[in-house]
């Protein structure tokens, strides 16, 4: 059984729906940690409210994780009977994960950048907590989006059956 | 991605520091607390619950006003180095410090005071390494120092006034500061250090007014490197009093000029422009509050202390010396909050 063009690009979409968005997830958690960091050396007893908003930009990689997962099952990837994809079906594929790909890494940035500027509002005042989490959630709402965009193709709009 | 992120990422841990610092600086109230103290250690105790470590009183002696400041400025430039990616960024503290001891032993030297008290710790280059160039022996003076201690005794030969001195390494500092801010290639650093040299210009040009100096005298107290340029300055320097905000319309310092031509006109004291002058200096101090990562904060914080150092010195001394509150309340500016 050889190795197709297809099958290729699937696995290449696999790569792409869980890098970007985990790569884009460790920048924003690493640049709210830095920041956090900071306020911490100053004031411990902040950790608790900083660490709340750190874990917001650590979404995007999980919904990336798991979109590869499903695509890993749609491919028989856990069943050891990889589906030999034809070469459109493995461009579908990518196509496919673009959303979670693109938005999942560029969001997972910004809103990085939008939780550390919230903790300069727990910084001084930690009694506010709650609207900078309602500001980092607002960009959270595009990632959701494209995560069921990339999710709803891969279930019903890849009419994968492969090459004999 | 990177490029993307710049600065941003490489400050954000300055940034979170100096969020919780930005809440210990004293505000209007604290500052307010300490002239009120009925006396000096009650102002103390006012330092010591605001963080000031070296505001702790003893039971063997009380701390000087020179501990106190130093200490802080100690812990200052801790903060920016451990802090800034970028090392010269300490420059714009520790070259402060650097051009003010050369000011005050180079005066010292050539007038026969004692510079002990004045001289400022924690200058990067050694006291004794400057006096070594005062007395001849430059090897070891960097090279902007060198310049300045240079541009300092040709100024004070031909007029042999300390003023001459501050005047001329005055100048060479902002050059310095302001070669340095363009290389760090903040922007927000470039305009505070201009502002700086407008309002020492501004300044300048109305006290010259004042005291009825000639216009070479004003012209050559001048520093280049501002938004306005010196020479623009200068050409207003003949004209009636309310003509002066007009020569400077379109530089942002319109109604600063404005008020303090009125003043000179009314022949009352300049202190308003003072305080205007103080008033615009935090203006643009405070846009760091709204940049929510990058060096903004860090550096806004930097001038924001140095400033509070010197009101805390100046409430101080005024306490020892035993100055009246509303005497030393109108020595007072407003304090960044």
């Amino acid at each position: 059984m050889g190795v197709t063009v297809g099958m290729i690009l699937g696995f290449l979409g696999i790569a792409l729906a869980v890098a970007l968005p985990g790569v884009g997830s460790a920048v924003g958690v690493g640049l709210v940690g830095s920041a956090g960091s900071g306020v911490v050396t100053e004031d411990p007893d902040k950790f608790g409210q900083i660490l709340l908003l750190q874990v917001i930009p650590g979404t995007q990689g999980i919904y990336g994780l798991l979109t590869g997962f499903v695509l890993m099952m749609k491919l028989g990837v856990f069943s050891g009977n990889v589906l030999r994809l034809t070469t459109f079906e493995g461009l579908l594929v990518i196509m496919a994960v673009l959303p979670i790909a693109i938005v999942g890494w560029l969001s997972a940035i910004h809103q990085g950048k939008v939780a550390a500027a919230g903790v300069g509002v727990v910084a001084k005042r930690p009694e506010e907590l709650g609207k900078p989490v309602t500001f980092a959630a607002m960009v959270e709402t595009y990632a959701v989006l494209a995560f069921l965009a990339s999710l709803l193709l891969i279930m019903f709009g890849l009419p994968l059956k492969g090459v004999a | 991605m990177w490029q993307m992120l710049g600065l941003e990422s490489k400050y954000a841990y300055a940034t979170g520091r100096v969020r919780v610092l930005e809440t210990r600086l004293l505000d209007r109230g604290r500052i307010d607390r300490m002239i009120d103290a009925p006396d000096v250690e009650g102002a103390l105790k006012v330092l010591a619950e605001a963080g000031y470590a070296g505001a702790q009183l003893s039971e063997k002696a009380r701390p000087t006003v020179d501990d106190i400041v130093s200490g802080e400025e100690e812990r200052l430039a801790r903060l920016v180095r451990e802090t800034t990616p970028d090392p010269r960024l300490m420059e714009f503290i520790t070259a402060r410090w650097d051009f003010h001891n050369l000011k005050v032993m180079l005066k010292a030297r050539l007038h026969r005071v004692p510079p002990e008290k004045a001289v400022a710790r924690h200058g990067t280059v050694d006291l004794a390494v400057i006096e070594r160039a005062i007395e001849g022996e430059t090897r070891d003076l960097p090279p902007h120092l060198a310049k300045a201690l240079g541009a300092a005794r040709a100024a004070h030969d031909i007029r042999a006034v300390p003023e001459t001195i501050d005047i001329a390494v005055d100048r060479e500092m902002y050059r310095y500061l302001l070669a340095g801010a363009k290389s760090l290639g903040i922007q927000y650093l470039v305009d505070l250090v201009e502002m700086e040299v407008d309002l020492l210009n501004l300044s300048v040009f109305f006290r010259s007014r004042r005291m009825g100096r000639e216009r070479d005298m004003a012209a050559e107290a001048m520093v280049p490197g501002g938004k306005i340029s010196p020479l623009r300055l200068i050409a207003c320097y003949e004209q009636p009093p309310e003509a002066v905000a007009a020569g400077l319309a379109g530089t942002g310092y319109e109604a600063l000029a404005r008020r303090a031509a009125a003043a000179l006109a009314a022949g009352e004291p300049l202190a308003e422009l003072e305080r205007l002058s103080e008033a615009a200096m935090w203006e643009g101090i405070r846009k760091a509050r709204y940049v929510p990562l990058g060096p903004e904060p860090l550096i806004g914080f930097m001038f924001a202390k140095l400033h509070e150092l010197k009101l805390v010195r100046l409430v101080l001394v005024g306490k020892i010396s035993g100055m009246s509150r509303e005497s030393v309340r109108e020595r007072l500016r407003d304090a960044h909050v």
